[in-house]
């Protein structure tokens, strides 16, 4: 019975270590709105990786705080942990929240290679 | 049809009707590797459809994660009125020969994974974003 219950025990993962980048060096008013909340969520947006105290906040909240930040598409979705979840979806600490990029519209050429 | 079993197929195409064309080829086959690269002006992602025996290795390019592609809302060069791709786009939106550099580097590094076996059966990553002025890429597992 207790190998059942500890086999039942959700897995936490811990969020990946807090980035330097473009996004969090401009975002110091927006961390600082958003950090009145507690614990640490993930935000992702295409190659945007950004972590925030934002646990208890709506994903509707965090995309209008976060959409110059992250430029964030207005028709991106968002998954939370990897699982569609709508806009009144409130995020749990230790939660990765992403908004899908749309895949880049442009290129050049189709090259077909036989193998 | 121009993709048959077995192929390798880089897609730099400049529209999301042709990406689409593309991927439900791919799915009507059993072997085949589909590597779609698609840049905006200093960001881009690479997809990589892995299909054997006739089962997905990693998402076909069209998915559910990106409706832009199932249900595209430009058309392919085959139609008559061309609504979208480079031709079209470039005046008002230029492309960037750092970030179109970027996104052949992703889609390369994708198809010497696949040389080395590396899409044969582990799943690796379904896409890949690379952004120039973060320098940065972030692969993604979503299926």
């Amino acid at each position: 019975m207790q190998e059942q219950k500890q086999q039942k025990k959700p897995q936490v993962a811990m969020p990946p270590k807090k980035e330097n980048d473009q996004a969090s060096v401009n975002a110091s008013e927006t961390k600082t709105d958003l950090g009145r909340a507690m614990g640490r969520v993930t935000i992702i947006h295409g190659a945007h990786e950004v972590q925030y105290d934002v646990a208890g906040k709506s994903v509707q909240y965090i995309r209008e705080a976060l959409v110059d930040v992250l430029n964030i598409d207005p028709q991106a979705a968002p998954l939370i942990d990897g699982v569609p979840v709508n806009a009144d979806t409130v995020l749990q600490e230790n939660a990765v929240l992403e908004f899908i990029k749309q895949s880049g519209t442009k290129g050049a050429t189709l090259y077909s290679i036989r193998v | 049809m121009l993709i048959r079993e077995g192929d390798v197929v880089l897609s730099c195409v400049d529209n999301h009707a042709t990406r689409l064309l593309i991927s439900e080829r791919a799915v009507e086959l059993n072997n085949v590797t589909v590597i779609s690269g698609g840049n905006e002006f200093t960001d881009g992602n690479a997809q990589v459809h892995s299909r054997r025996d006739g089962k997905d290795i990693t998402l076909p390019v069209a998915n559910k994660y990106h409706p832009e592609i199932m249900k595209p809302g430009d058309k392919n060069p085959g139609e008559r009125q061309r609504t979208g791709g480079c031709g079209v786009v470039v005046a008002s939106s230029p492309q960037l020969l750092f970030t179109n550099h970027f996104v052949s580097a992703l889609m390369l590094n994708a198809f010497y994974a696949f040389t080395e076996g590396r899409f044969e059966k582990e799943k690796p990553y379904d896409e890949v974003y690379g952004d120039v002025l973060l320098n940065k890429t972030a692969p993604r597992i979503r299926s």
